[in-house]
């Protein structure tokens, strides 16, 4: 028997000694959206459940529909200051609206509501409506003081342009913390922490006509990519797409021939505040500010082209795969 | 030591890591992952997992408020009564890692298994 037992000891090691890491994969709901977390290493399943704790526990904090929400509490607090934890949050974005001279803007929140887009009552409002609505935009109504924030003008905040970069973020570092390496799908925010046991994670950039294929691929590690495009949540009228992306100048969904943009950075909050900034700006602006601030960038246009920054091939891998769908790769 | 070993015992040792390699073998055709599976979820409830081949052929309603088909190697969601429609017009998936999600019914098909180019698409 202890002959027999000792034989079996190769057996277990070339069938225990994987080469590949244990790995955990969930889905969930959360920020209203579809998420998933893919984590590789020790202790997998024990990340993977921190790592939905902590997007709960952020879309409790910064949802605006929720009424038990931090934001929720603050754009009913009429002007008066609040102090939140969700401050943290809103300082992460002024930044971002600065650097994009206010494209990125999360005080677009009353022509969300005005044109419902993505909902039942989805329509084209009058230009007065608009204009009313408008009176309440402007990021220059937040005042962040410390933990305390007031919201001036009648103005109301929409973090959904930040929070799951936020969480993408938080949760990138709950992995490292936690010595493990996967990849985070929160909505359109993706994060690859560390490598797929050894390799880079390949990100599909989604053909706008087409979102479960794809136009190119970036290989990358240690980096989030985000998309924004017109293609998600949009309803049409009289022949014409109206999507969710709004131009905080004209109070109108950006209509700046572009059908997406995807960034890839470190920080998955720049990221997503940028992807907004840069379709609001169009390509030829949001390029131009991409080679001047260094980001790395992708512009799929209405004319099947797709342009990449300079930034793109220093950090990351990028394949074209669109020719068959009629795109040709600009630069 | 070698010649303390019988006759016996050589081949156990041998037929053991004849064993082992061709389990190895297994389980990296596993790994690889030759198959392709659609699966469908409503929240996180798995409620069909089916073995795609070239001849499936199949249809999944879901409470009504559903419709999936299978067909071949990939699937889709080709009915939905949701508003958005998002699910319906995510299109048909043909590699593992693709998903189309029904926000407003909390309703996921999905293809897994087979090994693929991509590990995750971004929209």
């Amino acid at each position: 028997m202890k002959r027999f037992l000792a034989a079996l000891l190769p057996l277990f090691c070339l069938t225990a000694c994987a080469p590949k890491a244990q790995e955990y994969s969930t889905d969930f709901f959360a920020m209203n959206t579809f998420m998933q977390a893919r984590v590789l290493g020790q202790d997998a399943q024990q990340t993977a459940t921190a790592v939905e704790q902590r997007v709960n526990a952020l879309d409790k904090l910064l949802s605006r529909t929720r009424e038990d929400s931090e934001i929720y509490r603050l754009n009913h607090a009429n002007g008066a200051a609040i102090e939140t934890e969700a401050a943290a949050y809103i300082a992460l974005a002024l930044p971002q609206i600065e650097a994009t001279s206010g494209s990125f803007d999360p005080t677009v929140a009353p022509l969300t509501d005005l044109w419902g887009i993505g909902t039942e009552a989805a329509h084209v409002p009058a230009q007065e409506e608009i204009n009313q609505a408008m009176a309440h935009v402007g990021w220059e109504n937040i005042q962040v003081n410390g933990s305390q924030v007031t919201l001036k003008n009648g103005a109301e905040i929409d973090l959904g342009g930040i929070a799951k970069g936020a969480a993408a973020d938080e949760c990138a570092q709950i992995l490292r913390d936690a010595g493990n390496e996967g990849l985070l799908a929160l909505g359109g925010n993706i994060y690859a922490v560390g490598t797929n046991n050894g390799k880079p994670w390949v990100v599909g950039i989604a053909d706008p006509d087409d979102t479960a294929d794809y136009l190119a691929t970036v290989a990358v590690q240690e980096l989030s990519v985000v998309t924004s495009g017109d293609y998600e949540r949009y309803f049409e009228q009289d022949g014409k797409r109206y999507h969710h992306i709004f131009n905080p100048a004209t109070g109108y969904p950006a209509d700046s021939g572009l059908r997406g943009v995807t960034v890839i950075d470190q920080s998955s909050v720049r990221a997503d505040a940028m992807t907004t900034a840069l379709f609001v700006m169009g390509l030829e602006k949001g390029m131009a500010f991409c080679e001047q601030n260094e980001i790395a960038a992708v512009f799929i246009t209405s004319e099947k082209e797709i342009y990449t920054t300079s930034k793109v091939s220093e950090i990351c891998e990028f394949s074209f795969v669109g020719e068959d769908k009629g795109y040709t790769y600009a630069s | 030591m070698l010649r303390r070993l019988k006759w016996g015992d050589a081949v156990i040792i041998a037929a053991v890591l004849l064993g082992a390699a061709a389990l190895a073998v297994v389980l990296a055709v596993q790994t690889a992952g030759d198959r392709l599976y659609a699966e469908v979820w409503r929240g996180s409830e798995l409620i069909e997992r089916v073995a795609l081949t070239d001849t499936t052929e199949q249809t999944i309603e879901v409470d009504g408020h559903n419709t999936v088909i299978l067909s071949g190697k990939t699937a889709r969601m080709a009915q939905a009564d949701c508003h958005d429609q998002v699910c319906v017009r995510t299109g048909t998936l043909t590699h593992a890692g693709q998903v189309a999600v029904c926000l407003p019914n909390k309703m996921i098909v999905k293809l897994v298994g087979a090994s693929s180019e991509v590990d995750v698409i971004v929209s």
